[in-house]
């Protein structure tokens, strides 16, 4: 059965709104912005690291807020570059998508630091959309 | 005339749909998901290469699927899709032109050079597919450097 327009618009305005998480995430790390990152999360959001030997969980405000405190401590300053988005959207207020990452490093001149992929889940929160995870694989990185 | 909420609703969607199948075609090389590639394609879509001295095209899903498997056993690419434009032609017809990169993942993510697509879409049912893709390689490096 064909969608009517107002299904459509909302679909629309689904994919727009899950569209923006990734690229504010994005916009966030460039500017340091820690808070503004966890606000992207749901209260009970995760981000996952998915190493080739180890695998590291943040869950909840507080280990996020502690986590991406840290964001400018290592080796790597990342300055990310965001790709191929694709997005399911899974009804109920629920969605997971996938985008690619470039990431170049702000402690080395900006020289290319390596590339991977977030796999997202992601919830209706009122009438905006944020992570309830994310996966984070790293392809490649300069080490 | 100015568009109905209705007509601009079903071009927005439109839109969004065709814009995605770029951004699926890149998820699915990245995960050397053939299936999912041909997918995207209606069951008479071609993919043409524009190499410096010849073409080679494919055309239906059992050559499409025959040449993918046999590209990804020679190379392994990672693309990143860039500037899509579109334009809608009525009646379930449009067409667009993306730019990409590629990264190569058998060279620790080497760059491996730059193109662009000029691609056909086609609406099969409630779905958008590409009835024809022909990618132009601009510039290549290492195994691109040397296709014909």
């Amino acid at each position: 059965m064909a969608k009517s327009v107002e299904q459509m618009a909302n679909e629309l305005a689904d994919r727009e709104s899950i569209r923006e998480l990734p690229l504010k995430y994005c916009d966030c790390v460039w500017r340091n912005d820690v808070s503004g990152i966890v606000d992207l999360f749901a209260e009970d959001g995760a981000f996952i690291t998915k190493g080739r030997q180890r695998e590291h969980k943040a869950a909840g405000r507080e280990a996020l807020l502690k986590l991406y405190g840290g964001i400018t401590s290592g080796d790597i300053t990342p300055r990310p570059y965001i790709h191929n988005h694709v997005i399911d959207l899974g009804g109920d207020g629920r969605a997971t998508g996938r985008c690619y990452v470039e990431l170049r490093n702000l402690k080395k001149n900006m020289e290319w630091a390596g590339t991977g992929f977030y796999e997202d889940e992601y919830v209706k929160a009122g009438d905006g959309w944020k992570f309830k995870s994310r996966t984070f694989r790293t392809a490649y990185m300069n080490r | 005339m100015a568009k109905s909420v209705e007509q601009t609703v079903t071009e927005l969607a439109d839109r969004d749909a065709i814009r995605e199948l770029p951004q699926r075609y890149c998820d699915c090389v990245w995960r050397g998901d053939v299936d999912g590639i041909v997918n995207l394609f209606a069951e008479d879509g071609e993919f043409t290469i524009i190499g410096p001295k010849r073409e080679n095209k494919n055309k239906g899903r059992a050559e499409l699927l025959k040449s993918y498997k046999e590209g990804f056993a020679s190379l392994t690419p990672r693309p990143y899709i860039h500037n899509h434009v579109v334009e809608l032609k009525g009646g379930g017809r449009a067409s667009g032109r993306c730019y990409v990169e590629l990264r190569d993942a058998s060279n620790n993510m080497g760059w491996l050079g730059t193109g662009f697509y000029n691609d056909e879409y086609v609406k099969v049912g409630d779905e958008w597919k590409f009835q024809a893709r022909r990618v132009q390689l601009v510039h290549g490096e290492g195994r691109m450097a040397n296709r014909d």
